[in-house]
């Protein structure tokens, strides 16, 4: 909707009276924050290339389900943090369905860190999920001895702000 | 298929002011994927 500067007098239009209304940015949505963290402890020894593979949970209604829902999750942000200074790896994937995610079927790959002690992923553009679509992290620690492993994701739900 | 394994775990996800407890998961293992 656009906002109507009243004219007052002759000369130059001066658009300073009432410049903050007329640049209010309009929001057309709003986002809220996720934060997905899980402690994992004494999982059991693993050798390279063997990872544990974990599916995501999404919130909907107040219950947790595999598919993504149709508002997108936008990810921006996944940790994994080892409590000792040993190999660690993280992936993050996308099955198109839930049959796909137990045959293992990768739709996408969308990262892969590996780090000592810890790793992440850091998206600069985030990354929106796609409707009935299964989102899972690959972790792992490279020890040979049981580990703990702390997982930890940020992002955003729903589109962005449109301003006008 | 890899065998699934339920694990007990500590986690929760938040969405803005909602907080949703995850007492377990159920994991498999897998093979890191080629070239990764």
């Amino acid at each position: 909707m656009a906002f109507v500067v009243e004219t007052k007098g002759i000369g130059r239009r001066d658009y300073s009276e009432n410049i903050e209304v007329a640049t209010e940015p309009f929001i057309r949505s709003r986002q809220l924050r996720f934060f997905y963290s899980i402690r994992y402890t004494a999982l059991a020894a693993l050798t390279y290339p063997n990872v544990y593979e974990a599916p995501l949970a999404f919130l909907v209604n107040g219950q947790l389900q595999d598919a993504a829902p149709s508002t997108p999750y936008l990810f921006s942000f996944l940790t994994v943090a080892a409590n000792r200074n040993a190999l660690v790896a993280l992936q993050f994937n996308r099955y198109e369905s839930y049959q796909d995610y137990l045959n293992g079927n990768i739709a996408e790959v969308l990262g892969c860190s590996y780090g000592y002690e810890k790793t992440d992923l850091r998206f600069t553009k985030p990354i929106p999920t796609r409707e009935g679509s299964v989102y899972s992290v690959y972790i792992a620690e490279f020890s040979n001895l049981a580990f703990n492993l702390e997982l930890a994701i940020h992002g955003l739900i729903g589109a962005l702000e449109t301003l006008e | 298929m890899s065998k699934e394994e339920q694990v007990k775990v500590e986690g929760e996800l938040i969405v803005g002011d909602q907080k949703v407890k995850i007492e377990s998961q159920k994991i498999r293992k897998r093979k890191m994927s080629q070239g990764a």
